[in-house]
């Protein structure tokens, strides 16, 4: 595993190397290689496809643009993401769509299960539980999906949204409890 | 929530969010631990989020792919514009510090050398005179002293008078040196016996000494103290006067009024085209960029001065470069364009000079002028990259324009040397084309350094 990590490490190191060279072939390399994960990640902010595909492009073009800042301090993968999920909340913040992801449900996705016939309990249930973090009031939704989701620190959450690390810590707290109450009623 | 529960600087420190007000937080002390404990909520989020993965459409690659096109090509504009630009600005800063320093150092050089004294010809007559300036002793001073014994017939003889420059008139002795080397000439140069005392290295008491002119100069001026070595040296051992007192024999008469200059003349020179292409590289938005263009421009000139100090000079040049260099973008790369244009030209300007130093060498002025130009375009060549695209005229043949220097002569016996700043501009529309629309004229353009070596007389 140790051998596949380094083999993989030393794979994204030429990789980042070529494309800070503006090798086009490396950049969409690395594109395609990040392109089906980021995209799970865009569509957990978005409201549709077309608009977490909007997400994922103008996140690409930020990543290739600080991909010198990269200092291989862990995964290229993960950084990548954090990259994407910034530049997401950034297009939020000017859309002043904090409190409104819950408002505008994914209608689409509402409706592709009810046309796929969905009977999994499970995937209804997730379902659900997505509707209720969305549903969340103020920025609770969005700490939530940043600290359990994105594994955010607290101080990072702070600095990204601008608040203090104390109402980061209180909105997540908040979010738990009125999901955990939204669950357990059900 | 309880206000004795929170601690105050928890409080200013960490905030509340407004919004949340309504909502029962708990008491700050548990919140960590709740924090810490209840988080099995959130794999249910987690699980809720787990999206499979799916192909995404071509166009977000081919969106990001055409971003990505614009940015290396503004990247390397950026960079090969700085470059320019940083070059243009070296090129310009050692110019400038380069003539900085020249004037600054010739100007320190010809400073008036207080030990000097002073020595005037008069124009007209090849005689030389000098006034000394007897002063008081006092303590610390140093003070002239007349070594002359007091003339005895007795005790000297005449050629020991005419040894020490001296000869015998009615009225007492008198001392003169001419340039025709005949010392017993001193008809002009009387010393009035009452005023020669015997002096010695101790006296103490010294008296002014005038040796006067019967034709006195136009202006004299004030005399630097004398030290004490030359002074020892010119009463100790008249023979020992310094040359340039006594050697007339030796030099021309300097500081003499030559009127006529001639010579060479070089511009170095910052030459500019001012058209439309030219303004429109002066925006930032703009992808065009005007390059450094120098040209060096020797000619002839000369030049005559007045009695004031006023001068008229002429120049001419039969090889007068002006060239331009603008990088154009074109076909997604850089081209550059150079425009290049000869001329001959003749300079006819005005001015006046201002003394700054003299000595018995050399002289310096600061001159300033103003004039005017003619020139006929003799050959205009258009390049595109290195490859000459064009060499037919589509420019007018005549211009006409306004110039201005200013700058240091320095003269040095016949020798002339001016260098200084120099700026000329064209008056005329030098494109061939009859529209008079402000986007369509062109005009010539240069400024930068001049060096003018000539031969007074």
């Amino acid at each position: 595993m140790e051998n596949k990590d380094i083999h993989i490490e030393e794979q994204d190191r030429a990789l980042v190397k070529g494309c800070l060279e503006d090798d086009r072939k490396a950049q969409e390399e690395l594109y395609k290689k990040f392109a089906k994960q980021m995209y799970v990640v865009c569509k957990r902010y978005a409201r549709d496809r077309d608009e977490a595909m909007d997400f994922l492009q103008e996140g690409f073009i930020e990543v290739f643009r600080k991909l010198h800042r990269y200092r291989f301090e862990g995964p290229l993968g993960g950084w990548i993401r954090r990259v994407i999920v910034y530049k997401t909340i950034d297009a939020l913040r000017k859309e002043n769509r904090y409190q409104e992801v819950a408002r505008e449900f994914d209608a689409e996705l509402k409706t592709e299960a009810q046309t796929f016939e969905l009977e999994n309990v499970k995937e209804l249930k997730a379902d659900r539980v997505r509707n209720l973090v969305n549903e969340l009031p103020g920025k609770a939704g969005l700490v939530l999906k940043l600290f359990a989701l994105e594994g955010l620190s607290h101080k990072e959450i702070a600095e990204y949204l601008d608040i203090t690390i104390g109402t980061s810590k209180s909105q997540l707290n908040r979010a738990r409890t009125l999901l955990k109450e939204a669950l357990e009623s059900e | 929530m309880s206000k004795k529960e929170k601690h105050i600087d928890d409080i200013i420190k960490n905030s509340f969010d407004e919004q949340a007000d309504d909502f029962d937080f708990g008491s700050w002390d548990k919140l960590e631990d709740r924090l810490d404990r209840e988080n099995d909520v959130d794999k249910a989020v987690v699980s809720a989020y787990e999206f499979p993965e799916e192909e995404v459409s071509s166009s977000v690659w081919s969106n990001v792919n055409d971003e990505l096109d614009i940015d290396t090509v503004w990247s390397r504009i950026d960079v090969s514009l700085d470059k320019r630009k940083r070059r243009a600005l070296w090129w310009w800063n050692a110019a400038s510090i380069g003539f900085a320093a020249a004037f600054v150092t010739l100007f320190f050089i010809n400073l008036p050398d207080s030990q000097s004294i002073d020595k005037r010809y008069a124009r007209d007559e090849q005689i030389l005179y000098v006034d000394s300036i007897a002063h008081e002793n006092s303590k610390g001073s140093y003070f002239l002293q007349e070594q002359i014994a007091k003339i005895d017939e007795q005790n000297v003889s005449e050629d020991g008078i005419k040894k020490k420059g001296f000869s015998k008139t009615p009225k007492g002795y008198s001392r003169g040196i001419s340039n025709q080397g005949d010392t017993s000439d001193h008809s002009n140069l009387k010393a009035e016996k009452s005023d020669l005392e015997k002096g010695s290295a101790e006296s103490s008491k010294v008296h002014r000494n005038n040796l006067t002119l019967d034709k006195k100069p136009d202006s004299l001026e004030q005399i630097d103290p004398l030290s004490p070595i030359l002074i020892h040296d010119l009463f100790d051992n008249l023979s020992a006067l310094p040359d340039t007192i006594t050697n007339v024999d030796r030099e021309e008469q300097l500081n003499k009024n030559y009127n006529w200059t001639a010579g060479i003349t070089t511009g170095i020179l910052s030459t500019s085209l001012m058209d439309a292409l030219f303004r429109e590289s002066l925006s930032s938005n703009s992808l065009t960029s005007s390059e450094f263009s120098i040209a060096i421009n020797p000619g002839l000139f000369a030049q005559y001065r007045t009695q004031n100090n006023w001068v008229v000079q002429a120049d001419l040049y039969l090889n007068y470069k002006i060239s331009r260099r603008i990088n154009l973008y074109e076909d997604l790369s850089y081209v550059t364009r150079k425009t290049e244009l000869k001329y001959q030209r003749l300079h006819l300007y005005g001015g006046k000079r201002f003394l700054i130093t003299e000595s018995s060498r050399s002289s310096t002025f600061f001159e300033t002028s103003l004039g005017g130009f003619v020139s006929y375009l003799s050959d205009q060549r258009e390049y595109r990259g290195r490859t000459l695209v064009s060499d037919q005229k589509t420019l007018s043949d005549w211009n006409v324009g306004l110039d201005g220097d200013f700058g240091i002569v320095h003269n040095f016996k016949r020798l002339s040397l001016a260098y200084g700043a120099q700026v000329n501009k064209g008056l005329f529309n030098v494109m061939k084309e009859t529209s008079t629309k402000s986007w369509n004229r062109a005009s010539t353009l240069s400024t930068g350094l001049y060096f003018r070596l000539g031969y007074q007389f």
